[in-house]
């Protein structure tokens, strides 16, 4: 009891300002947000598809079932980092786990109907590639949250981060790319957040980490 | 009237406030909040633990928690679900650390009793000469968590609070620290 006295003692006579996370429904927003002007870009300067209003039921399920993803998992990656914030925490990873069951469903119908047997490996670059690298700002901005708050467990949120932000990324990809080949769709655009996740999950933690020692 | 004003106690609004005034750096605040919430963190540490010896460390590691997380706490929202989940973080972290150590640390842990139970040393230099010597070839960040912990003998959570690092980190810190330790000192007994 002595210690637990002296060390009440030790934390105050350190104590500094610190300065307070904003609401995480603003922080939420504004990540979203770095993600939504990187993907307006994307779009813009590739430009969308010609038929965008509607390509078909698949197509529509892809694209909000990513976005389910990208909303579900950065809401899960931020809500996990501050303490009590369980029930944001579980909102987000539903709702991940319906963009996932969502495309998990269009690829099923798809397929069922029979999809090609041979995938192109030039959508590993051209959409997985590029959706990590689009995802690259939104994945920074997240993990700078991560570091500043408290995690229970870094490496988890890191991930939810990661998937989120790849699959914000891929949704902009989703909405330029020209092919409705479904085995493309699935490997390159639906397993994305996975793929290109892990990928850019391995850079996050390592930022996480140089944030942490950098910033205390 | 906001949600956490209808659902908080009176207490509960005073420890928010307390809370908001600590993150501006009221230090006489953060004071008598510390030592107010303490009773409630020792119950709920008790409560999961029981009446093990490491109670007390547990609650000085939730202490630390609530102190290098205190930025995460938001005055519009309740305030005892943010130090619950703290607490019971910590709780978790030490069963985890326990059942490891249970586990896995049977050899170090020895060492430890070893240089436990040898005479209480509070300065390095009263140390034996072998242990002083292995003490001062270890890497800097083990040398500190060696210093602290068993020279000057400050308990865990300080010493993390000291070196800026969580008590978690502090005992990986330490685990190697007591390895390469180990590897030098039976190096040395070795040498004729």
């Amino acid at each position: 009891m002595r210690d637990t006295d002296r060390l009440i003692e030790s934390i105050v006579r350190d104590l500094v300002p610190a300065r307070r996370i904003p609401a995480l429904r603003l922080a939420v927003v504004g990540v979203l947000g770095v993600g939504f002007v990187a993907a307006a870009l994307w779009i813009g300067l590739r430009g969308a598809r010609p038929d965008l209003a509607g390509p078909g039921g698949n197509w529509s399920a892809n694209l909000i079932g990513l976005g389910l993803v990208a909303v579900g998992g950065l809401l899960a990656a931020m809500a996990s980092s501050v303490p009590g914030r369980h029930t944001a925490t579980r909102v987000g990873l539903a709702l991940a786990a319906v963009g996932v069951a969502l495309c998990a469903g269009a690829w099923g119908w798809v397929a069922a109907g029979g999809a090609p047997a041979h995938p192109r490996w030039d959508g590993l670059l051209s959409c997985t590639g590029a959706a990590t690298l689009l995802a690259i700002p939104v994945g920074v901005v997240a993990t700078l949250w991560i570091a500043w708050t408290a995690p229970r467990w870094p490496l988890a949120s890191a991930a939810f981060a990661s998937a989120g932000s790849v699959a914000l990324g891929v949704s902009a990809i989703h909405a330029t790319c020209p092919s409705d080949d479904p085995l493309h769709v699935l490997l390159w655009h639906a397993l994305a957040p996975f793929s290109g996740g892990a990928l850019l999950w391995l850079a996050l933690v390592s930022l996480r980490r140089l944030a942490v020692r950098r910033f205390g | 009237m906001t949600v956490k004003d209808r659902t908080s106690s009176p207490a509960e609004l005073q420890w928010s406030a307390w809370m908001a005034a600590a993150q501006d750096g009221d230090a006489s605040v953060y004071d008598r909040l510390l030592r107010e919430i303490l009773p409630m963190i020792r119950a709920l540490v008790r409560r999961r633990l029981g009446a093990s010896a490491a109670v007390e460390d547990v609650v000085q590691n939730v202490l630390l928690s609530v102190h290098r997380g205190r930025q995460t706490y938001r005055p519009e929202r309740p305030f005892l679900p943010w130090l619950r989940a703290i607490a019971r973080n910590a709780v978790t972290d030490a069963m985890r650390v326990e059942r490891r150590r249970a586990e896995r640390e049977v050899a170090i842990e020895s060492l430890d009793a070893v240089l436990v139970a040898s005479p209480p040393e509070p300065r390095g230099e009263e140390l034996p000469a072998e242990l002083v010597e292995a003490i001062s070839e270890l890497p800097d960040t083990q040398r500190a968590a060696v210093d602290l912990l068993y020279v000057q003998r400050i308990p865990a959570a300080e010493a993390a609070l000291r070196l800026g690092i969580s008590p978690g980190a502090l005992r990986v810190r330490m685990h190697r620290a007591l390895r390469t330790l180990r590897s030098h000192l039976e190096q040395a007994k070795r040498k004729p």
